[in-house]
């Protein structure tokens, strides 16, 4: 590789969602470059304000016989881009027909090249219908083998907690906004020229956990308070749900980005805030990227790969994890043997003696909804059949029985993704990591009248927190 | 009388600004004529968060002297304070030139400048050079070498330095007011000057000065400085824990702290209750006193141990013949000299301020050592220097902060 490409990158934004990436991004800092849009939309292309454009030409059969080599051969000018750079970042939006059929193969023609390759791709909304949804799992699985990391947003849990309360408008600009801050969080990792890096190695082999779901915030503050305020804001993405997701993760990334006067006290206290909130035995990897004038606002992007499976691992395992996004008859198997003398763990309120009338309240209400997940499961076990024995002795059409086992294998997958949902929630409510979180959420957030000042940090401790609160004292 | 022995004090502290309208007497003792001062707004920790506030609350307390002392003000001395500030001890050496056969002022300033030539941040600037003894041609503590013959002049100075555009933005403050400035002085400089008698200095003392917003200290061995240094912790953070604490507004709990508070634990007071009225936004309650004291000790003693650990840095404990004088409004928070020997192991006293006449309620009150001590430096620098060079050494200390570094 000619050494001018050693520290080049090229983000190549597909279909419609990913060319409107990359727009939001270049308006954003007009100076971004490197940035490709390819799409069959002769008209959004048109519209972009991105420099280089690449029109998928018509005549390209997109059926199952499509490949990249053939992609290669009516884009030669993408393969030519790709050439100029070490990394390749490929963004779009999954779920449609332009990203979800290409990504794979752009990222095969990549790889071919031999270059980093990197997805960031956003999940489609659940009310965007099952067939989008099943687009993006399969566009997924395979992505997942072609990348050398894949960042996905997963949009229902960006919007959970803001559905009811936000314009349409606003809960896809905060899916753009996500994206928006990954991409250049992104490159600062993987170019880093700071003090402290993350080796490229390590960020990929983080990302290539199997059925991982990925959580992310980025914050940006300036004045004396900037590190308290960009953390406060990157803890508040509701993907990141306050921090609480972090003692789940495998592996923690934490960038601190921006201006050169980024002091050793800031870059400590915001190592000790991840690892108060994470625990201290999870992976958290640091980079420092203190590249621009000082005076200049302070960013910190913090990213949290939760659950799955490392994918050494998983070429061991004669199964899939039961988390993979594609709805495999295998994977769901296990899901169906609760028979009906089976039961699913009960949630007892007797158990939660110290909870308020509120919590009560909430608690009861969770427990009606499980109770009558566990009956409808078992009733749906025993009603519902494989298709090969329910047609036994009759012979379907093979488009029905297509169809018809299609429809099975979404409502298994549905079905399982419930339960996990119940159990993570009864696992959330148990008395001790409730507990657990209570303590945290009190120590983070006791500054009082310092909340907006810059801390007093002396030998990595915020004397501005009670001292009472930190030596853990009581009186009653 | 001339007008140039009228000197006013000005401290931008972060719970109250204060003036001090003072008259220099021939013998170093001052008299003062009158006293400004108003709650302070917008600033934290020693340092301004809010410029326009700040602005405001000095104009309000510039008219509040001005009125007491029926002086119309034109230049102050101001205290500063804040956390930015650091301090180290370095030693100039000046080889005399051969045609040169007495020390001059001009080695003086040579020898002093070379002991400057370290390499600060880059967002710091000097805010005092105080020399501690000089060296001649080997002779060790030499008071005052003008005129002696040497061929080698060695001196060691307690060097302060701070953040260049934090201290700048007090400048500003004042030049918007149309005030001219005399001078820059640290506030556990100011202080020490009214709490420590010359022999205190001599036999070796800790000056502690325990603000709202700010700890300063200051050690004074051999009659000279040997190591300072500010904690961003003061007052203001006691206050805070009995907020988060007991569950009680800010303006409730300060006044808590004030009429009840104490530093010390004891077994009396397991039992007791405080009963707090209803206020206006407050419904009243009743709190244990046991918890009141357990946060405030809590807190003044994990100041005592930090201070004691920077204390140490500088110097040995051992060497505090005079042991600790405590001052700062914090200082008359009941049980904080008690806790304070224990953390110490030396003697602490809360002093009276020397050599002042004036209103007696004023120079008995601690919170005003700050401002009062600004007057008695700026007394003993009028006295201790010519007039002619007194104008060049204020120049020289406003060129460094408007860029004439």
């Amino acid at each position: 590789m000619p050494s001018s490409t050693l520290n080049s990158y090229r983000i190549i934004g597909l279909g419609n969602a990913g060319v409107n990436f990359l727009d939001r991004l270049l308006l954003k800092d007009p100076a971004f470059s490197g940035l490709i849009a390819l799409n069959n939309d002769a008209e959004a292309l048109a519209a972009s304000v991105v420099t280089t454009k690449l029109l998928l030409p018509s005549e390209l059969d997109y059926s199952s016989s499509f490949s990249s080599e053939a992609l290669a051969k009516a884009l030669p000018q993408l393969v030519k881009e790709m050439d100029q750079a070490s990394v390749v970042i490929l963004v779009g939006g999954l779920g449609g027909g332009c990203a979800s059929t290409l990504l794979p193969h752009v990222a095969r023609m990549s790889k071919a090249a031999h270059k980093t390759t990197l997805a960031c791709v956003s999940l489609p909304f659940s009310f965007e219908g099952k067939r989008t949804q099943l687009i993006a799992a399969q566009s997924m699985a395979a992505l997942e083998k072609e990348c050398d990391g894949l960042i996905f947003l997963d949009n229902d849990r960006l919007c959970a907690k803001r559905a009811s309360i936000s314009a349409l408008g606003e809960t896809f600009t905060a899916s753009d906004e996500a994206i928006e801050a990954i991409l250049p969080a992104l490159l600062a990792i993987l170019f880093n020229k700071g003090p402290v890096r993350i080796t490229r190695a390590d960020f990929l082999k983080a990302l290539q956990y199997r059925g991982s779901k990925h959580s992310f915030g980025y914050g940006e503050a300036i004045g004396g308070n900037r590190l308290h305020e960009a953390l406060e804001r990157a803890l508040k993405n509701p993907l990141l749900d306050r921090g609480r997701c972090l003692p789940k993760a495998n592996h923690i990334f934490l960038l601190l980005r921006g201006p050169k006067d980024i002091s050793f006290a800031e870059v400590q206290a915001a190592m000790q805030e991840v690892e108060r909130l994470g625990g201290s035995d999870r992976d958290i990897q640091l980079s420092v990227y203190p590249e621009k004038p000082s005076g200049e606002s302070l960013q910190i992007f913090l990213l949290a790969i939760i659950g799955g499976t490392p994918a050494a691992l998983e070429v061991m395992k004669p199964l899939p994890a039961a988390e993979s996004r594609v709805p495999k008859e295998e994977v769901i198997k296990p899901q169906l043997k609760l028979s009906s003398h089976e039961t699913l763990p009960s949630i007892d309120l007797l158990e939660y003696p110290h909870a308020s009338q509120d919590e009560h309240a909430v608690l009861e209400s969770v427990v009606s909804n499980y109770e009558a997940l566990a009956s409808s499961l078992k009733t749906s076990t025993t009603e519902v059949k494989p298709y090969s024995q329910e047609e036994e002795g009759s012979i379907a059409p093979k488009k029905e029985r297509e169809d018809k086992r299609e429809l099975f294998q979404e409502d298994l997958f549905k079905k399982s993704a419930e339960i996990s949902d119940a159990i993570a929630t009864k696992s959330l409510l148990s008395p001790k990591l409730k507990q657990t979180q209570g303590a945290l959420n009190l120590k983070a957030l006791q500054r009082g009248r310092f909340d907006k000042s810059e801390p007093t940090i002396f030998e990595g401790e915020d004397l501005d927190t009670p001292t009472y609160l930190r030596l853990g004292l009581k009186w009653n | 009388m001339r007008r140039e022995q009228l000197f006013v004090g000005l401290e931008i502290g972060t719970t109250k600004i204060c003036v001090i309208v003072a008259e220099g007497l021939p013998d170093g003792s001052i008299h003062i004529l009158g006293v400004g001062d108003t709650p302070s707004r917008g600033v934290r920790k020693g340092e301004i968060i809010d410029f326009a506030s700040v602005t405001e609350c000095v104009r309000e307390a510039i008219i509040d002297a001005e009125e007491k002392s029926n002086v119309e003000i034109r230049s102050v001395w101001v205290a500063l304070s804040g956390g930015h500030l650091q301090s180290f001890n370095n030693r100039g050496i000046w080889i005399l030139p051969d045609d040169h056969d007495a020390i001059t002022q001009e080695d003086l300033r040579m020898v002093e400048i070379n002991a400057k030539e370290v390499t600060l941040p880059s967002a710091n600037a000097f805010l005092h050079t105080i020399i501690q003894n000089y060296h001649v041609d080997g002779n060790r503590n030499v008071i005052d070498p003008e005129g002696m013959i040497a061929s080698r002049l060695e001196a060691d100075f307690h060097i302060v330095h701070g953040v260049k555009n934090r201290i700048q933005n007090t400048l500003r403050c004042l030049e918007s007011l149309k005030l001219d400035i005399e001078d820059i002085v640290m506030n556990s400089l100011a202080s020490a000057q009214v709490v420590l008698t010359q022999q205190q200095k001599d036999l070796g003392a800790l000056v502690i000065d325990i603000g709202g917003g700010t700890t300063d200290f200051l050690v004074y061995i051999d009659g000279a400085v040997r190591h300072s240094g500010v904690l961003a912790l003061g007052g203001d953070h006691i206050t805070n824990d009995i907020s988060i604490g007991l569950r009680l507004p800010i303006a409730r709990s300060e006044l808590l702290k004030i009429e009840e508070g104490s530093a010390l634990l004891t077994t009396s007071m397991n039992e007791q209750k405080i009963h707090l009225k209803n206020d206006t936004l407050f419904s009243g309650c009743e709190i244990d006193r046991k918890a009141l004291n357990l946060i405030i000790h809590a807190r003044v003693n994990e100041l005592m141990q930090l201070l004691r650990r920077e204390v140490e840095r500088g110097c040995h404990l051992d060497l505090l013949g005079a042991g600790i004088m405590l001052t700062g409004g914090c200082s008359k928070l009941r049980g904080i000299k008690t806790l304070t020997e224990e953390v110490f192991q030396l003697p602490v006293s809360v002093p009276l301020l020397s050599n002042i006449s004036g209103p007696t309620s004023t120079f008995e009150n601690p919170e005003f050592s700050t401002a009062i001590g600004l007057t008695k430096y700026a007394n003993a620098v009028y006295t201790a220097i010519p007039q002619e060079n007194f104008f060049s050494k204020i120049r020289d200390v406003l060129g460094g902060f408007f860029g004439r570094q």
